[in-house]
């Protein structure tokens, strides 16, 4: 099935190398994705009310269903938001037909959801390991990296089926040929705190300087993300310690310098904290036979 | 007389109309710094006549940016805009204008007659596209009514009265023996009846049954023609529209000059009317839209100061076309689906904040219906980007927001804590214990799913596992109720203890609590569900939905 990239509605305007990174990595792995409009995936309004969200998801799907295509999605939240409208949709057909209805009126037809996976899942199972060890043509060179998980994609896991809730390896397998060294912290399952942002601005960034600190004490020298949010809450809520320590970086970033691209490929300023950090530790690696 | 005393007094109105509207927008604040208009005119404007040049060319004449973004939308709207231009030019002032270019200019001449039906043709198929869009384009059949419906009438009633009135014009016997009375020079009768039969069988006058026609002086009637009608008449058969029609109107125009006349006074009073109200209808766009482009903040251009910057704003929001893109790309249409609120749209919401600027909303549930439409946008700038007249609606939308919350009007998911669940603060706080009144009743809005409350146990590990419970020292007393306690109320049908819970609002949707949960509550799903029930609480108080 032809793959399409759900960007959602924060990438384009506000993180906008999270989209560069992304295109560049899939070409650079011979993965074509097509690029097509879609609407929000209802994670804001879900708080609002349950029927906008399960109509905005049921749009996207909608839409996709249309394009004969997947949903692939770099952003954690749209993942768990757009899965769980999936199963409640399947669960409830009532919501089923009056969503299929409202969308009928823009001459959409609704019939159910799509596959919906995050990039990380793509690159696992279509590109694997293996291949991933045999493409990478620069190393970190032992970087002690945070891998954060965050908590959309791995949870609820009956609803999201990304990988084990208590102890997920994704995230490592798709980084491990790149070198980095993940460390074990406290904060590798936890929150960044980004969901309470509006409503409770100092737990969010308590939460969020928590997880520096969990990734501090723990020796690394960079936190890794793969959702939008994750990677906006960490500019968001400035490091008390000071900018230069503990860059949060894109895992795409980190994985398009392994496997050869420049920093210019994947909008990632050479000159940051984080471009400086990672340009400065890569080395040329030959590729185990 | 008539046309002169009507073309003036429409041409006043329009003008005194443009004035007004503009004087209206430029008191209407659209931002919290007042707006400078005569530093504004000269920062934006004058200061910048490369750029406003540029524009003028590329955006406005040209429209690059409409043709990088639809081809289609373009052709349409080239054929309305250049089919119109080239009308008004070569027919509406052809006599003022043509004769600059062509001294020997007439409008029965040629290249004229065929050029004229060409633009009137181009025209028509612009706004039947156009038409076509918005009644039956979906992303545009939103925002469409009669606001965009009125310009495509009237512009439909001028070319099609237009091309009657010519198709009836060529077939006139009465213009006939009015040309040939003022500028014929017969020698005789039978030269009169010659001329008259060219025109007959020729060029297609319908002459009134009995009139005198002689076949065998055609040729001598084609001298005559070429002698002292050709100078200013070429064969109408190269009106290749109006010609055909011609044929059909005949009969009418042999009649006598009824329609003719009715038709004229149709085709000028439609002209005159969209004059008049130009300032008060869509056609506003040909002043105001350009003006919006030329005042576009590019990516190189640093902010001005803050008068200016609010001087640009309010040109820009006057440049709104209303064409209905924004609203028919936005992210969140599916909210415009499930509610029903104009103002999620930005097109709408647009009009709603000018109305709102100029004291115009005095409903409270319009002014609720507003902010409930604005909270929706999820700031993705889609808008923005595809908008043909350039104006900043992602800068527009954080300020309006930001202004709406100023004025009691927050997103109800940041207003329902102080709303609804401060009043239902049931946990004493000293002694840690709930003080429960009545049970309520569970209401229908917490739906009883598969796994729900009822099966909890009483384990505490939810709340054992939530973060924001973890985050301070003294739960009890700093967080409310926890979640198991929160889950404990539901299954004990105490709902609005529930609602009491500060937690609904200080839930990260994390879902620690329901991925731990030993008999799958689905407890941070019931988190949501309390969330929603109280938005919707709060809203029923009074304030945005």
């Amino acid at each position: 099935m032809k793959r399409s990239i759900f960007w959602g509605c924060k990438i384009p305007e506000f993180l906008p190398d999270y989209r560069t990174s992304t295109l560049a990595v899939l070409k650079r792995l011979g993965l074509p994705v097509v690029e097509m409009e879609y609407g929000c995936c209802g994670y804001p309004v879900r708080h609002r009310d349950r029927f906008a969200f399960l109509v905005s998801a049921a749009r996207n799907f909608a839409l996709a269903a249309r394009a004969g295509v997947e949903i692939i999605t770099p952003c954690k939240c749209c993942f768990g938001t757009l899965k769980a409208a999936a199963m409640m949709l399947e669960a409830e057909p009532d919501l089923t037909l009056e969503a299929a209805r409202l969308l009928a009126a823009e001459g959409l037809d609704f019939r159910g959801p799509v596959p919906v996976r995050h990039l990380l899942q793509l690159i696992r199972d279509e590109i694997g390991p293996e291949q991933l060890e045999e493409r990478t043509v620069r190393s970190l060179d032992g970087l002690p990296v945070a891998l954060s998980y965050g908590c959309h994609a791995l949870r609820p896991s009956r609803v999201t089926d990304f990988d084990d809730p208590l102890d997920p390896k994704i995230f490592e397998t798709v980084l491990a040929a790149a070198g980095v060294k993940p460390v074990d912290w406290a904060g590798r399952l936890g929150c960044c705190g980004n969901p309470l942002a509006e409503r409770n601005p100092e737990l969010s960034a308590r939460l969020t300087e928590a997880k520096r600190m969990a990734a501090a004490q723990a020796g690394a020298e960079a936190i890794c993300l793969a959702c939008t949010y994750c990677r906006i809450q960490f500019d968001s809520v400035p490091d008390p310690a000071g900018s230069d320590t503990l860059p949060p970086v894109l895992f795409t970033q980190l994985l398009g310098l392994s496997l050869g691209l420049e920093p210019e490929d994947l909008g990632l300023d050479p000159n940051s904290t984080g471009g400086r950090l990672l340009t400065g530790r890569m080395i040329d690696r030959i590729p185990a036979d | 007389m008539f046309f002169d005393i009507a073309l003036y007094v429409s041409l006043a109105v329009c003008l005194l109309g443009l004035l007004w509207r503009a004087r209206k927008a430029l008191s209407a604040p659209l931002t919290a710094t007042p707006s400078a208009g005569a530093a504004g005119f000269k920062s934006i404007f004058l200061l910048r006549p490369g750029r406003v040049l540029r524009v003028l060319i590329l955006d406005c004449l040209l429209q690059v940016r409409l043709l990088m973004d639809s081809p289609l939308r373009w052709a349409m709207h080239m054929a309305i805009f250049g089919g119109f231009i080239g009308l008004t030019l070569m027919h509406a002032l052809g006599d003022q204008v043509m004769p600059l270019i062509d001294p020997d200019y007439a409008a029965t001449l040629n290249p004229y007659l065929w050029l004229r039906n060409l633009f009137g043709l181009i025209c028509l198929a612009g706004l039947a596209v156009a038409a076509w869009r918005r009644l039956l384009v979906p992303g545009i059949r939103r925002t469409s009514d009669w606001y965009d419906a009125w310009p495509l009438i009237l512009l439909a009633v001028i070319l099609l009265s237009g091309f009657g009135l010519e198709g009836l014009k060529i077939a006139s016997p009465t213009r006939y023996e009015q040309m040939a009375e003022d500028y014929g020079d017969f020698g005789d009768d039978e030269e009169e009846m010659a001329l008259r039969t060219f025109w007959a069988l020729k060029y297609g006058v319908a002459f009134p049954r009995g009139t005198t026609l002689d076949a065998d002086s055609l040729e001598d009637g084609a001298e005559l023609n070429d002698d002292q009608c050709a100078a200013c008449h070429s064969d109408p058969r190269h009106a290749w529209l109006s010609w055909p029609l011609s044929r059909v109107l005949a009969g009418l125009a042999r009649s006598g000059d009824g329609a003719e006349t009715s038709l004229w006074y149709i085709h000028w009073l439609a002209v005159f009317l969209g004059l008049a109200l130009l300032p008060f209808t869509k056609f506003i766009h040909i002043v105001a839209t350009p003006l919006s482009l030329m005042a576009e903040r590019k990516p190189d251009e640093a902010p001005a100061a803050p008068g200016v910057e609010a001087f640009r704003r309010t040109i820009q929001a006057g440049g709104c076309v209303h064409c209905g893109q924004c609203s028919a790309r936005c992210s969140v249409v599916a909210d415009w689906l499930a509610w029903s609120n104009p103002d999620v749209l930005p097109s709408e919401k647009l009009i709603s904040i000018k109305a709102l600027a100029r004291g115009e909303i005095a409903d409270q549930a319009l002014l609720d219906r507003l902010a409930a439409g604005s909270h929706a946008c999820t700031s993705c700038g889609r808008c923005s980007e595809v908008c043909p007249a350039g104006i900043d609606l992602q800068s527009l939308w954080l300020d309006s927001k930001a202004g709406l919350s100023d004025r009691g009007l927050p997103p109800v998911v940041l207003d329902a804590r102080e709303k609804v669940t401060a009043p239902n603060r049931n946990l004493n706080m000293a002694t840690g214990y709930l003080t429960p009144p009545m049970a309520a009743g569970l209401p229908p809005e917490i739906k009883a799913r598969p796994n729900d409350f009822h099966a909890c146990f009483t384990c505490l590990t939810c709340s054992n596992s939530c973060p924001v419970v973890a985050a301070v020292e003294d739960p009890a007393r700093e967080i409310g109720l926890m979640p198991h306690q929160i889950m404990h109320c539901l299954g004990l049908g105490l709902v609005e203890e529930a609602l009491g819970a500060d937690m609904i609002w200080d839930c990260l949707t994390c879902y620690h609590c329901q991925e731990a949960c030993p008999q799958q509550v689905a407890v941070a799903d019931l988190l949501y569900d309390l969330r929603n029930l109280a938005c919707d609480r709060a809203a029923d108080q009074g304030g945005p939905r």
